[in-house]
């Protein structure tokens, strides 16, 4: 779960990390009255999930409420990146004497994550460690055992500081790794983390992702803003199903397992098809939960087939075979439906969906089952020509 | 042969009393798989399938023998089974249970490395040495014993394309999931260096899909020790939308690995023989061994 800045922020600030004095508002009036209680002095800022923001014009300094009024008009309902801004920030401006990047991540490669440091703040962090590796320091930790204050110190050495500036950013790089390991953060990063002309460290940005197979720890996080899902999106997440649909595509995909969806929908295209979503049903389904997969999917726009591809290793074919008959029988599905299923229960799984005249792929392959359903999707296709 | 798991192994599963533990019990032990008993704390003295229920790992090691452990518990509780596993001296340690919060795969990986546990997953279908045992929840019938290795981060792709194999009269040696989690115990190299060393295996195959830099990795391994084996490698999700990016953060560690170009490259370059397609697969094996 990404957080939008200023909820990341406000995380930031209950582990102790010094952030810019602010205000989420709606409308340009309260931009004003949000600008004034700053003095006047404030950046304007829009407050979206994934946009770029910079270069939009979306982050704007002003130097009196009136001028904040017209920046949150201009700024409130733009389009970044397909996201709408509906809410902005007006933040405290800061005195600016450096920028430096602080970050952590997950490393795949080593199984870990890693903190990742430069006093080359303020820009693309990939592009400084494209063009000057040397100003990038990193640091790889797994949890085990806590990271000690002073291995801390020796990277910000390492990285040039020294004096007041080591003490107080190393103080936030250590609490950026109590945010990571407490709310279970795949990324806590602050770019760019600011040490002003008074010589204090303070978060001036704030980007926190949340592992979503941990947010059962963390029920007290209310975001302001969640990603904008469709209907079917939603009745998706509701299933407890991945699905993501793929607009211009017919043929519908039910799959066990995503790397076995990816593939069936790879399948579809070097067959000259379109996939029109990718749907994994997961492990554990239930018939309810196939019967639901069935629905979104015959509902997604475009859809003239559905082909289920799964197997019964966690799951357990008998119970698959009745979701898909549920559904068909339940939400009157008058599509062609393809059904490869093999594993755990296939026999009853089998019998179940012969019985109801549909045709299974016992021991063909992917490509078996893509090429009879684009058959399907062809014969009813000219069937409807005819009639017409 | 096989790797880390043959007719000898001494297996028990962690969450022998669940649904899932009961149902999979019943099915390694119709396998022939040397099931010795399972764990579930305040359930100890209990009989599950015919084998002994423990409150704990350590008591299971200390009266059946345990070796190895499939965890079969919700998430919430995978990384207190993890850690007693690992704790208790086992060999093998697989994790089935899908969404298993990373930091605590993260905690389990590194406690297994300091401790030299071989930790497979979280969520993975397991290992299994075909006609010999598994520890896994595979299909057993659609896996039959021969000469191909299989590693892959995907479950139900590794048992497409066992199971093809199978149907056609080729059989596998060990087939291994890794697990599609961004954190893992053992990975693409793990396995590839394991498959290499065993007579029987004549053939890899890697299954690996989008996202990462896993297959990138495991490239550079088979350049870099001039692998043996010939390797058959397939790449699900190359005509899937480019994913949405993470922070800066994750981008500087992964560069601009993830796309299926750039596994297929990479692969290619190690001299990988890539499949176009996932039913392509069992040509290039076929010619492989011919």
């Amino acid at each position: 779960m990404k957080l939008i800045e200023k909820d990341g922020k406000e995380v930031f600030q209950r582990f102790g990390i010094p952030v810019p004095l602010g205000r989420l508002v709606r409308d340009p009036e309260a931009a004003a009255a949000a600008a004034a209680a700053l003095g006047g002095r404030a950046v304007v800022k829009a407050q979206v999930l994934t946009g770029k923001r910079g270069k939009a014009g979306a982050v704007r300094l002003v130097d009196s409420a009136e001028q904040a009024s017209q920046a949150a008009a201009g700024i409130i309902g733009l389009n970044l990146g397909g996201e709408q801004v509906e809410t902005i920030l007006v933040e405290e401006r800061l005195e600016i004497a450096r920028e430096l990047y602080a970050g952590i991540t997950l490393d795949p490669g080593r199984g870990t994550a890693v903190l990742i440091f430069s006093v080359r703040g303020g820009m693309d962090i990939e592009e400084v460690a494209a063009t000057a590796p040397e100003a990038v320091v990193t640091m790889p930790f797994d949890e085990v055992e806590p990271v000690r204050r002073h291995t801390l110190y020796a990277m910000a050495k390492q990285a040039g500081l020294h004096g007041s500036e080591l003490v107080v950013v190393v103080d936030v790089l250590f609490r950026l790794m109590r945010v990571f390991e407490d709310m279970d953060a795949t990324t806590a990063e602050i770019n760019p983390l600011v040490i002003t002309a008074a010589g204090k460290a303070i978060a001036a940005d704030a980007k926190l992702v949340i592992d979503d197979s941990a947010l059962f720890r963390h029920k007290d996080l209310i975001p302001t803003k969640t990603e904008g899902l469709g209907e079917l999106e939603k009745a998706a997440q509701q299933a407890g199903v991945a699905y993501v649909p793929l607009p211009g595509g017919d043929v519908g995909v039910i799959a066990g397992g995503a790397g076995l969806a990816l593939a069936t929908m790879d399948t579809v295209s070097s067959m000259r098809g379109r996939p029109a979503d990718f749907l994994d049903v997961g492990g554990g389904v239930s018939v309810d939960r196939m019967a639901a997969s069935m629905r979104i999917v015959a509902n997604t726009p475009g859809v003239k087939g559905i082909l289920v591809n799964v197997f019964g290793g966690i799951n357990n074919c008998e119970l698959m075979a009745k979701g898909v008959l549920k559904a068909i029988d339940e939400a009157h599905i008058d599509l062609p439906v393809v059904v490869k299923m093999r594993g755990h229960s296939q026999e009853e799984g089998w019998a179940l969906l012969e019985a109801a005249g549909f045709e299974v792929i016992k021991t063909g392959t992917t490509g078996d089952a893509v090429r009879l359903m684009l058959r399907k999707i062809g014969e009813r296709t000219e069937a409807h020509g005819d009639l017409r | 042969m096989a790797i880390f798991v043959d007719s000898d192994t001494r297996i028990i599963i962690q969450g022998i009393t669940g649904t899932q533990g009961s149902y999979h019990a019943k099915k390694m032990l119709e396998y022939g798989a040397g099931l010795v008993g399972g764990t579930s704390p305040g359930k100890g003295g209990q009989v599950v399938e015919g084998v002994p229920v423990f409150d704990m790992v350590a008591e299971a090691r200390d009266a059946v023998g345990a070796q190895a452990s499939m965890i079969l518990v919700p998430a919430v509780g995978v990384y207190d089974a993890g850690v007693e596993a690992i704790e208790a001296g086992l060999e093998l340690v697989v994790i089935i249970t899908e969404h298993v919060p990373v930091h605590d795969a993260m905690r389990l990986v590194g406690l297994a490395k300091r401790r030299g546990v071989r930790l497979i997953g979280p969520n993975t279908i397991g290992v299994i040495s075909p006609g010999l045992s598994k520890v896994g929840i595979m299909p057993g019938y659609i896996y039959s014993r021969g000469p191909v290795g299989i590693v892959s981060r995907s479950g139900t792709l590794t048992h497409e394309v066992s199971s093809n194999l199978t149907f056609r009269g080729i059989g596998q040696s060990t087939c291994v999931g890794i697990g599609g989690d961004p954190i893992i115990g053992t990975t693409f190299i793990d396995v590839l260096a394991a498959l290499r060393d065993d007579p029987e295996t004549k053939v890899v195959v890697l299954i690996g899909e989008i996202g990462g830099a896993a297959e990138e990795r495991a490239a550079a391994y088979i350049k870099d020790t001039a692998y043996p084996k010939p390797v058959v490698a397939f790449i699900a999700g190359q005509t899937a939308p480019p994913e949405k990016r993470m922070g800066h953060a994750g981008a500087i560690v992964q560069g601009s690995a993830g796309t299926a170009a750039s596994k297929i490259m990479a692969l290619t370059e190690a001299g990988v023989v890539v499949s176009p397609t996932l039913d392509t697969v069992l040509d290039e094996v076929k010619r492989t061994l011919a």
